[in-house]
């Protein structure tokens, strides 16, 4: 064009590259953002705590969690080498304790996961379109949100008998991605008013591009927040399935360790830690996510506040 | 460049607001044509109607039309009722107009062999691929026949689906894909059926086992099939549609394809930049999406050159920064980088500067005006600011309430405005010589609610001018007779109010009629000047019991070109022997 001060640098800049550095010193700042606040590290340091114990289990672990221990016979009272005892087939409570973590936060997350997917992409599409493919899929989704969620995952589990690891994180998310798919809607249909989807239109995008491009990538820090407060319920939820020996029968989880010693009334034997342990692990994991979820909400959609 | 437009918004339910109505707009190649008028009378949707971002109800934009073509339109249009004008329309609007689409009235006959086609199709769709299988020794023994039967059952519902007598429209495509998706649950059952009676093993159409076999033995190749069935329905549709359309001359002009041309600056440089994306990511998405550069080093020079010629120097800087990170007039030079990438022909400013400190505006509008010289870009500049106008203007139009009110020349509007809304709006632009004084015209009351506009001229009630032809209506008197009544003048009646024909009625006082005709009437002769609804007052005149007033009839004032180049709507100015015709009336 002739103008003098044109900056002649030749460097190519690949669509890979621009988002990257995008992308980066997004990270960046939100990373720093979380470093000064609190609760989100309050939040984070537990759940390190835990990801630590679980991927760590066979290192820490005395003992396995599913045989017997060698030196003393089932139900010994806590002390020694078993600080929670051992329960009523002479398994090790505190190492069942350790490797309980792995299943109860594996579960969670891909749960989670598969919730966040089909909650969100129920929410998007739903949003976006609008028309009578939204009004059709919410109302399915209002009747699936005015059945109490606990009870239909409960019925699902138990009508579908036995269940591996993958059937269980389905049974979880399957069942739990109504409230993403609102939550998600609603701000797509926000989010499509705004100016700058008008004027991606405008250079001549498609319907797809603006929704992956422009909606999707700003909905995001709800959606990804979102998912970590379903982390929390969809632990929770593993463990009421396995109370009710609906869960994974071939690993050792938290629920699991409840129900054994409910079901060997550890309270009255004097075995208090084999209940009130795994407990307050759930608590405690569930309490971080929540921690963390929150003060992720705030930190990446700072003008939503509370919901 | 031009348009007829009359489109209408949606505002609540049952309430229908035309924000725009009418309007006429020619924008000649090189110019800059500014749309000036008070926010909210349609000056935005005028804009994003032209670039089809919001749809009118009616209307063509019309691109690069030649000076006599443009002509034949004009004329064209003035004829509706004219099968042989209808046709040099259509002729017209195929050619140049964005907006068209072929609308083919249903007739029986029509109906009839569309359905007739269909029916074909899917027939033959079922019953040939079904008779062919059933005569190979093991239907469905390998999956790839099942494959193989699903998709020519596509092709063929697509082939024939999308063949004349059809219509053409965008539904065929999704209609077809449903029926092959339903042929392709019948086909494989009535094959197998038939392969059984001609074998014998089961008694006839045995439907039960039949659908049995295939859904159990062949589950996956069924739905591979179902997939591949429906994409050869669908896409061999809309190619036969798309090449039908090509060669019948009924395609007209894709809006896709023409993006690239037409651009949009943003007036809210805050809003219209999505926050997640950086600056080289807002300005090169453009050249991404239509599919301008898809070789990094070509799309980065490319970005530089425009962030260059925004004046955003060394671009390097500015590349990866945020919205967030950037003054509002740096953004306001990325918003019109990103449309500048395109290389567009024209432009539709949207009021570029009104939300940009002062001190930035010029440069914004310096930065303009340079691209318009060295690229010969063509804007439509959206502004409220009528001094803006006078500036950068080559031609005017005065928008009031959805309508054009004046258009011409900057000269003519500015210098000699015929119209009383663009000499109000003229008179109040500040000057900043204190020793220049000119009477201000203040406009009275408010902007009148879009969805409820005054019959007759829409600014008569605002218009310091209105004389009698201008709309006044029964309400509009009777309330200017209330309050003379409540300043104690018309002691003579006891009440104003609307009879059921919609007239005036004042009730008699105490003085009979003859009284209170002749307080009404030297009311009227006194204070007309400046009690402008008495002008609409034509007579007077008693009947039993009551007064009653007839008003003068009103019309909208057509836009009319008084000189060359130069139109107004308005009564004052209309030529001389209607007005003198209808005052003696």
């Amino acid at each position: 064009m002739g103008t003098v001060d044109v900056v002649k640098v030749p460097g190519a800049i690949s669509p890979f590259r621009a988002r990257a550095t995008v992308v980066s010193r997004r990270m960046q700042d939100i990373g720093l953002q979380v470093f000064h606040n609190k609760t989100a590290m309050a939040g984070l340091i537990i759940l390190l705590f835990f990801t630590f114990l679980a991927v760590a289990a066979p290192l820490i672990a005395p003992y396995s969690p599913l045989t017997a221990v060698p030196d003393v016979g089932p139900l010994t009272l806590p002390g020694g080498v078993h600080p929670f005892g051992t329960n009523q087939f002479g398994y090790d409570i505190y190492s069942q304790v350790i490797w309980g973590t792995q299943i109860s936060l594996l579960v969670g997350v891909l749960a989670a996961g598969v919730a966040s997917v089909i909650g969100t992409a129920v929410g998007l599409i739903s949003g976006f379109v609008g028309g009578w493919i939204d009004e059709v899929i919410m109302r399915f989704n209002d009747v699936v949100l005015s059945i109490p969620w606990l009870v239909l995952m409960i019925v699902v589990a138990a009508r579908l008998n036995y269940l591996d690891l993958a059937g269980i994180i389905l049974v979880i998310g399957l069942t739990g991605w109504s409230v993403t798919a609102r939550v998600v809607r609603s701000q797509v249909l926000s989010l499509k008013e705004r100016m700058f989807v008008e004027r991606g239109r405008m250079i001549g995008s498609s319907n797809a591009h603006i929704l992956l491009r422009h909606i999707f990538p700003n909905a995001f820090p709800l959606i990804f927040a979102n998912t970590i407060l379903t982390v929390a319920i969809s632990i929770l939820s593993e463990s009421v399935l396995a109370f009710l020996n609906l869960s994974v029968k071939s690993n050792v989880s938290w629920g699991r360790i409840i129900a054994e010693a409910y079901q060997h009334d550890a309270l009255t034997i004097g075995m208090a830690a084999w209940i009130i342990v795994p407990g307050l692990c759930i608590v405690f994991l569930v309490f971080g996510f929540y921690l963390f979820g929150y003060a992720l909400d705030e930190i990446l959609n700072p003008r939503l506040r509370r919901r | 460049m031009r348009k007829g437009l009359l489109r209408e918004l949606a505002g609540g339910k049952p309430l229908w607001v035309r924000a725009v109505d009418g309007v006429d707009l020619d924008i000649r190649r090189g110019e800059v044509f500014c749309l000036v008028g008070e926010s909210g009378c349609g000056k935005t949707s005028t804009g994003k109607a032209i670039l089809k971002l919001v749809e009118a109800t009616d209307g063509d934009i019309l691109l690069e039309m030649p000076e006599g073509e443009a002509r034949a339109y004009e004329d064209v249009r003035q004829r509706p009722d004219d099968p042989e004008a209808r046709k040099t329309l259509d002729g017209l609007r195929r050619k140049y107009s964005v907006t068209w689409k072929e609308s083919l009235p249903w007739t029986v006959e029509q109906a009839l062999k569309s359905a007739g086609a269909f029916l074909a199709a899917v027939f033959l769709a079922i019953v040939a691929p079904s008779l062919l299988l059933a005569a190979v020794v093991e239907p469905f023994g390998d999956p790839w026949s099942t494959i193989g039967l699903c998709v020519s059952i596509g092709l063929i519902l697509g082939l024939i689906g999308s063949l004349p007598p059809t219509r053409l429209s965008r539904r065929t495509r999704v209609i077809l894909t449903l029926l092959a998706l339903g042929s392709i649950i019948v086909a494989p059952i009535s094959a197998l059926s038939l392969h059984r009676a001609l074998v014998g093993d089961v008694s006839r159409f045995d439907v039960g086992a039949a659908l049995a076999t295939p859904w159990t033995q062949e589950l996956a190749a069924m739905l591979v099939g179902f997939a591949f069935g429906a994409i050869a329905a669908g896409g061999s549709s809309s190619l036969l549609l798309d090449w039908r359309s090509r060669s019948e001359g009924m395609a007209g002009i894709h809006m896709r394809s023409i993006r690239r041309r037409l651009q949009l600056i943003f007036q809210d440089p805050y809003e219209s930049l999505n926050p997640k994306q950086s600056v080289y990511e807002i300005v090169s998405e453009p050249l991404a999406v239509n599919r301008i550069s898809t070789n990094p080093g070509e799309t980065s020079a490319l970005v530089r050159e425009a962030l260059t010629d925004v004046g955003l120097r060394p671009p390097e800087e500015f590349l990866f920064r945020f919205p967030h990170e950037l003054s509002g007039g740096q953004r306001q030079r990325v918003s019109i980088a990103a449309a500048l990438v395109l290389q567009p022909d024209f432009i539709v400013a949207d009021e570029p500067v009104s939300m940009l400190d002062v001190s930035i505006r010029t440069e914004i509008l310096q930065v303009m005006m340079e691209l318009r010289t060295r690229r010969g870009i063509t804007y439509l500049f959206i502004t409220h600011d009528l001094s803006l106008a006078w500036v950068l203007a080559d031609r005017i139009a005065v928008m009031y309430l959805g309508k054009i009110v004046e258009m011409g020349t900057t000269e003519q509007v500015i210098g000699h405005p015929m119209h009383p809304y663009t000499k109000a709006l003229i008179s109040v632009v500040p000057s900043p010589d204190p020793r220049h004084k000119v009477e201000r015209i203040i406009l009275k009351g408010e902007r009148p609610d879009p969805s409820d506009i005054p019959p007759g001229c829409r600014f008569h009630p605002r218009c310091p001018f209105a004389f009698e032809r201008c709309g006044w209506t029964a309400e509009e008197v009777a309330d200017q007779l209330r309050s003379l009544k409540a300043g104690g003048m018309l002691a003579t009646a006891s009440g104003v109010d609307l009879s059921d024909a919609g007239n005036v009625r004042l009730s008699m006082g105490g003085g009979g009629p003859d009284a209170l005709v002749r307080e009404l009437n030297a009311l009227v002769s006194e204070r007309r000047e400046t009690l402008l609804p008495l002008k609409g007052i034509a007579a007077v005149h008693a009947t039993n019991g009551f007064v009653e007033l007839s008003l003068h009839a009103s019309s909208e004032p057509p836009l009319l070109e008084i000189e060359p180049g130069n139109s107004v709507a308005c009564h004052l100015v209309s030529p001389p022997a209607t007005v003198s015709e209808s005052l003696t009336a």
